[in-house]
């Protein structure tokens, strides 16, 4: 035996050596880059399995029960030749998502749902309590048999606080001195490995022990045993129907627990840091448990032989080196018994201080405004999360696992995560499985399990009235915890194992197919159904949707080589500028996948514009390559687009073909339209055009009879001719410069005399005092009647003096009734050319002027012919 | 959930726990010393099958 202040320093010692080696790791990235490159650090961390109750209770069980310790281990081994397929896809998941948890986990599968993720946190608190108050009790009671204290009465108030004391002090040290976005601890994964081969040394070197130190062998050892013994040693339980119905359901229980229980789920999920390592996972984990598992008969066998009390089976382990009195062994075993406790206490609290704070703790500060101050203490929220957990578990080890051996309260925790099962299995390989079904499936497997399993622990503990269990909720016999609906054939974990998964199947499988799921649940659900699809390169969905990461100028480099094929070099790389222009990737060093796609999309549609569509297609398909890596990314765009669009492929194309055909249907009205369009512009503009033509029609009508009032006004026919000419010079729709004059004919001598001018140059007034008849613009109107247009100064223009700027004329001969008046001139701009609306209208304004000049001739002849006539009847009067 | 990849494997393990019983049945026929050896040679001889098929190819 030990003394007390002997086995608390080994205790000490071991867990300094063990926090020295997590420290040394921790600070020396050479060794956690090399531990993390080993995949047996790995495989060991997840023998975290093996608790106290394997090292203890599987000898205690053997002892009572014979092989029916052998599922809990059998278990796991069949269900690791899955992990290739299911723990890879998980691990794929946990990288894509970055899942800190197994609440983490189905929650972010069901919709990220806060819900879901507090009823998993829940059910693995109610779960793990349990079985942390199991390690706790063994290490107290290693403790009290080393130093040879009671086992009936164990020093909780002593031993049992320190233990939990200094285990909430190593469990923060270990693995919550700061938080870690990833959750990953390679300290602490390497202290574990180190654990579960201290525990595996210590069975195996006790197991050796019995079977070849105190007897000769397995022979001898069985031989030392009566043979009713040794058959009941080697048989499942009592051999009876429901032993074998047990055995089948605690293994169907522990190839959940496996891996979905809280602290296997971190080891093996969330402290993974390569798929590759689950390889030799998938061995090495199997094979330590039939080591673990070799020396378990053997060693129940040899308690036995020695006389070791039936009820001290659980510690047979530890009582025998200490009754042959082999120190060195009994202080390995406890060690051995020590490290299997703490490792599973320091990665469980961890585990559930993690969720704990995750999605309780921090839903509950977001939604009380009071409590926002706690955002910034979220490090010594854990802490207190961690103390928390080991307080209540060491009051339940205290007050409620007296009456029950250590493998039924490990159960309890079994059974728990065993409810996990249907919303992973679901999630993980069925698109319709939704939020609400999850949630309806994790509450009513977490009450059934409650109800089952819990309820009886507490009624056998005091904490509730014991006829609940014996007489039924409300006295109903049906609803006795332990004989649901009358089912009472089964024990205890088969009861509640049967009840809880069924009701929380039935109401995942119901929930999922009858309510509604959401479009962004149904994206989720792809994700995590085809995570085995994707890379295991580290792409994630959102690089691949949306992160660039395909090299940009390798693939430009590609499409040039491609298009050098058919233009010459520049023109390829403008081609390929223009493409990538358009798509907005000009500036960018790296391509997304949906980039890329819409890149070679427009690469064919530009080469299929040359070369024609099959073609370009074969050509792209010739020249153009998708790595793996790209090729994962472009699957994932599309996946994600059926995701988006809820469709199965045969949907899809199904879909496409309709909005093709109403495409093309769109096209052609769109041509119809755009027809109507052009035939509604070309009415207008004909409109306009009338509508131009009325309003000069109108302008000129009003200018006409301005100038008719004019020759009606009582003036000389110079100030009338004036007033006219300004008057027209100045017309709004005639491009005339302010500028012009009129000729008076002379019709004897055949010349045009200038009579009335507006702004013409000294040079011209002089030059054009009198033009002949058919001489320069205004001589050509004269002989020829007709109105004469030039658009600059031409061979036409005889009169012209040095520096004379360009111009254009219309020449209008005024004539009345056939007989020449004279000319107008006036001045247009260069170029102007002459239209029919203009000469019309110059036509009316010659005749009205035409009219005035001969009234004025006609007046000036009648005064004449009166002053003649006069002369005639008084000649005297000379 | 049929037309998964995974599922014949389902179908595997299910038919594993069903043909389970008569492993069993099995096992009671035998003496003590042969059921352990029955068990623990299944069992290691399941552990050689996932080293081989799982072993990592380089």
């Amino acid at each position: 035996m030990f003394t007390t202040s002997t086995v608390l320093l080994i205790f000490l010692l071991y867990m300094a050596i063990l926090f020295g080696i997590a420290q040394t790791v921790e600070r020396t990235p050479r060794i956690a880059s090399y531990l993390s490159r080993r995949p047996w650090v790995y495989a060991l961390s997840i023998t975290v399995y093996c608790t106290s109750w394997t090292f203890y209770g599987s000898v205690g069980l053997a002892s009572r029960e014979g092989l029916a310790y052998l599922p809990t281990y059998l278990g796991p081994s069949l269900m690791i030749g899955l992990w290739w397929l299911l723990l890879r896809k998980i691990v794929r998941i946990k990288e894509q998502r970055n899942i800190t948890s197994i609440a983490d986990f189905i929650s972010a599968r069901y919709d990220r749902s806060q819900g879901v993720a507090m009823i998993v946190t829940l059910i693995a608190l109610l779960g793990t309590l349990p079985y942390i108050a199991l390690q706790l009790k063994a290490v107290v009671t290693s403790f009290s048999i080393i130093t040879g204290g009671s086992v009936s009465n164990l020093d909780w108030g002593g031993i049992g606080l320190w233990t939990t004391g200094l285990m909430i002090a190593f469990t923060v040290l270990f693995g919550a001195r700061r938080l870690d976005p990833t959750e990953r601890h390679q300290g602490m994964m390497a202290a574990l490995a180190v654990e579960c081969m201290v525990k595996l040394v210590a069975f195996l070197a006790v197991g050796l022990f019995a079977t070849f130190g105190l007897y000769g062998g397995f022979n001898e050892l069985f031989a030392m045993l009566p043979a009713v013994e040794l058959e009941q040693l080697t048989r499942v339980g009592s051999g009876e129907t429901g032993a074998y119905t047990r055995w089948m359901t605690v293994l169907f229980v522990s190839m959940a627990g496996i891996l979905f229980l809280p602290r296997q789920f971190h080891t093996a999920v969330v402290e993974n840091c390569d798929e590759q390592h689950i390889r030799t996972a998938i061995w090495l984990v199997p094979g330590y448990l039939l080591l673990i598992s070799l020396f378990v008969i053997p060693l129940a066998a040899a308690g036995r032989a020695a006389g070791l009390p039936p009820e001290m089976s659980d510690f047979f382990v530890l009582l025998l080196p200490l009754q042959t009195d082999q120190q060195a062994l009994s202080v390995l075993v406890f060690l051995g018994g020590l490290a299997a406790a703490t490792g599973m206490i320091i990665v469980s609290s961890v585990t559930l201080a993690t969720m704990s704070t995750n999605h309780l703790l921090v839903p509950l500060i977001d939604r009380v405004a009071g409590l926002h101050w706690l955002k910034r203490y979220l490090l010594p929220a854990r802490w207190v999360a961690i103390a928390a957990v080991l307080l209540i578990s060491y009051l339940f080890a205290r007050e409620l696992t007296g009456g029950r051996s250590l493998v039924n309260i490990g159960m309890l925790g079994f059974c728990a995560a065993l409810q996990f099962v249907p919303a992973i299995v679901g999630g993980l390989f069925w698109l319709k499985g939704n939020k609400a079904g999850a949630l309806m499936g994790l509450g009513l497997g977490f009450g059934v399990w409650f109800y089952t399993l819990m309820v009886p622990l507490l009624a056998e503990s005091g904490q509730l009235p014991i006829r609940v269990v014996t007489e039924g909720l409300w006295g109903l016999s049906g609803l006795r915890p332990e004989a649901l609906f009358g089912l009472d054939r089964f024990d205890s974990v088969t009861h509640s194992a049967f009840w809880s998964l069924f009701f929380n199947a039935a109401a995942y499988l119901l929930g999922s197919v009858l309510l509604p799921q959401k479009k962004s649940e149904l994206e989720l659900a792809s994700a995590y159904v085809h995570a085995l699809r994707y890379s295991a390169l580290g792409v994630t969905r959102e690089a691949a949707a949306e992160g660039g990461q395909i090299d940009k100028a390798e693939k430009l480099a590609e499409a040039q080589q491609l298009l050098s094929h058919y233009f010459s070099e520049k023109i390829a790389r403008g081609k390929i500028r223009q493409i990538a222009e358009g798509l907005g990737v000009l500036e960018k060093q790296a391509l997304s996948a949906g980039e890329l796609l819409r890149f070679h999309r427009e690469l064919e549609r530009l080469l299929a514009g040359n070369i024609g569509t099959a073609a370009s297609h074969k050509a792209m398909k010739q020249h153009l390559s998708y790595s793996e890596v790209e090729h994962e990314q472009v699957s994932h765009v599309y996946a994600a687009i059926l995701a988006n669009l809820k469709l199965t492929p045969d949907e899809l194309l199904e879909r496409i073909s309709y909005f093709e055909e109403r495409d093309r249907i769109q096209r052609e009205h769109a041509h119809e339209l755009e027809a109507r369009v052009v035939e509604r512009e070309a009415e207008i503009r004909a409109r306009k055009q009338v509508e131009k033509k009325l309003e000069k029609t109108l302008q000129s009508q009003s200018l006409l009879n301005e100038l008719l009032r004019i020759t009606l006004e009582p003036v000389s026919l110079k100030e009338a001719l004036g007033r006219a000419l300004a008057l027209v010079s100045r017309s709004s729709w005639l491009p005339t410069e302010p500028r012009g004059g009129v000729f008076l004919a002379q019709e004897g001598r055949r010349q045009l005399e200038l009579f009335v001018q507006q702004g013409l140059e000294p040079e011209i007034q002089s030059l054009c005092q009198r033009i002949d008849y058919g001489h320069c613009v205004c001589g050509m109107a004269a002989s020829r009647q007709e109105i004469i247009h030039t658009d600059a100064v031409g061979p036409l223009h005889a009169n012209r003096f040095a520096g004379m700027k360009d111009h254009g004329h219309y020449a209008v001969p005024i004539c009345y009734e056939q007989r020449l008046q004279g000319v107008m001139i006036l001045y247009l701009r260069q170029g102007h050319q002459q239209t029919q609306d203009e000469s019309d209208f110059l036509e009316a304004v010659a005749n009205v002027l035409g009219g005035l000049i001969q009234r004025d001739q006609a007046q000036k002849a009648l005064v004449e012919s009166e002053a003649r006539q006069r002369s005639l009847i008084q000649p005297g009067s000379d | 959930m049929l037309e998964k990849p995974e599922f014949p494997v389902l179908v595997f393990i299910a038919g594993l726990l069903f043909f389970g019983w008569p492993l069993m049945e099995v096992a009671r026929a035998l003496p003590p010393g042969g059921r352990l050896l029955y068990f623990f040679g299944l069992w290691a001889i399941m552990i050689v099958v996932n080293a081989v098929i799982f072993r990592r190819v380089r």
